[in-house]
């Protein structure tokens, strides 16, 4: 095995931005310096790539509901209703309120709309998607932007005169 | 010497279902996907060309150095013995040419070590994939309370894997994200009492002694 770097590049330190979720994996978007940093998560394993500011071309923000996740608590409240009506005399109020949750994440899901962001640059893209943080969707969004502005003016402008 | 690469054509897309966008509509207000109707605001960029240094510069740059490209007496490179060596690999030792040499991680390495450690995965420059300890240890926490008799087993897995994801966090150079590690070691902290206490519950309560004594019998 090799002996660690003697003086290795020390990287800026990266802070979560947003995220997302699929059916078997979670993605947790950070910002790092002049890129966004994207953590895969699925089955315990974590893939990262890296979106470049130097190379995004578009960046895009929409409201949309999670349909998937509206579904899938719905299903769940069903579940659990069927067993507590099923139940009721062993322990069938316990399980019955568990319905309460997921049918109530089922509707603030439909009744509020999240919003997405996603970047796309040459050769990766991201989304990230906020639920109920209306606000900071929006400021992420123009934070991302000025970033994007900034780098790529920065790569664009000649260099200085020796 | 560097060379200018224009990036291939690509269609923008929707950031709702994927669908190709014609990149003429465009515009920093809203638009709407054809495929799946969705509206957005979208802001598009031009980003400078990338400018990579191929393999074409690096062999005209070691031709066009005085001292290299075949110069008598000097040391030849193990892979191309026309070129000059420069450096010598940090883990082989061998002699590698300005072609060659990959710096990496504070090291100059020659192509052979480099496809041996980056399959090996000991250079954490290229390293992609990770374990997700702190994934882990809240999926083996709940599951630990879930399971409250096996507790003493899984709480101090779910510990030390707590204990790794603040280390991983901390390599990472992370702000922040430490709570779900923290929570997960609270909770195998408490599960691993919990056991405990269920253990002594269980062996230290005289029915359950004799009636295990009967079983026995």
């Amino acid at each position: 095995m090799i002996a660690p770097p003697p003086g290795g590049v020390e990287l800026p330190e990266r802070r979560l931005i947003g995220s997302a979720a699929g059916v078997a994996e979670r993605v947790r978007v950070y910002r790092r310096g002049d890129a966004l940093e994207v953590d895969t998560s699925s089955f315990f394993r974590i893939t990262r790539h890296r979106v470049l500011f130097e190379e995004v071309e578009l960046a895009t923000i929409h409201k949309g509901r999670n349909w998937r996740a509206v579904v899938v608590c719905t299903l769940f409240g069903m579940l659990f209703g069927m067993i507590g009506a099923a139940n009721q005399k062993a322990g069938g109020a316990i399980v019955s309120s568990l319905v309460l949750p997921p049918i109530l994440f089922a509707f603030v899901g439909m009744a509020l709309p999240g919003w997405v962001v996603s970047i796309q640059s040459r050769r990766t893209w991201t989304r990230m998607r906020f639920g109920v943080r209306h606000a900071k969707a929006h400021r992420v969004f123009e934070e991302l932007l000025t970033a994007v502005r900034e780098t790529q003016s920065r790569l664009a402008a000649p260099p200085p005169l020796v | 010497m560097a060379l200018a690469v224009g990036s291939a054509p690509r269609p923008f897309q929707c950031p709702r279902c994927r669908a190709p966008l014609p990149e003429f509509t465009i515009r920093p207000n809203e638009e709407t996907c054809a495929a799946c109707g969705t509206t957005f605001a979208a802001v598009a960029f031009s980003p400078p060309p990338p400018v990579v240094r191929g393999p074409e510069a690096a062999f005209a740059d070691a031709l066009a150095v005085p001292g290299t490209g075949g110069q008598v007496g000097a040391t030849p490179c193990a892979a191309h013995p026309n070129h000059a060596a420069v450096a010598n690999c940090s883990r082989c030792g061998v002699f590698i040419c300005d072609l060659c040499r990959i710096p990496l991680d504070g090291l100059e390495l020659c192509p052979g070590c480099f496809d041996r450690l980056s399959r090996e995965g000991a250079l954490g420059a290229i390293e992609t994939h990770y374990f997700d300890a702190s994934g882990l240890a809240i999926a083996l926490g709940v599951v630990g309370w879930l399971t409250s008799c096996l507790g003493l087993l899984i709480g101090p897995v779910v510990i030390a894997l707590g204990l790794k994801a603040l280390r991983q966090r901390r390599a990472w150079r992370e702000a922040g994200g430490r709570g779900g590690p923290i929570a997960a070691i609270a909770s195998g902290i408490l599960m691993t009492f919990f056991g405990l206490i269920l253990l002594a519950a269980i062996f230290g309560e005289p029915s359950f002694l004799a009636g295990l004594k009967e079983g026995l019998k």
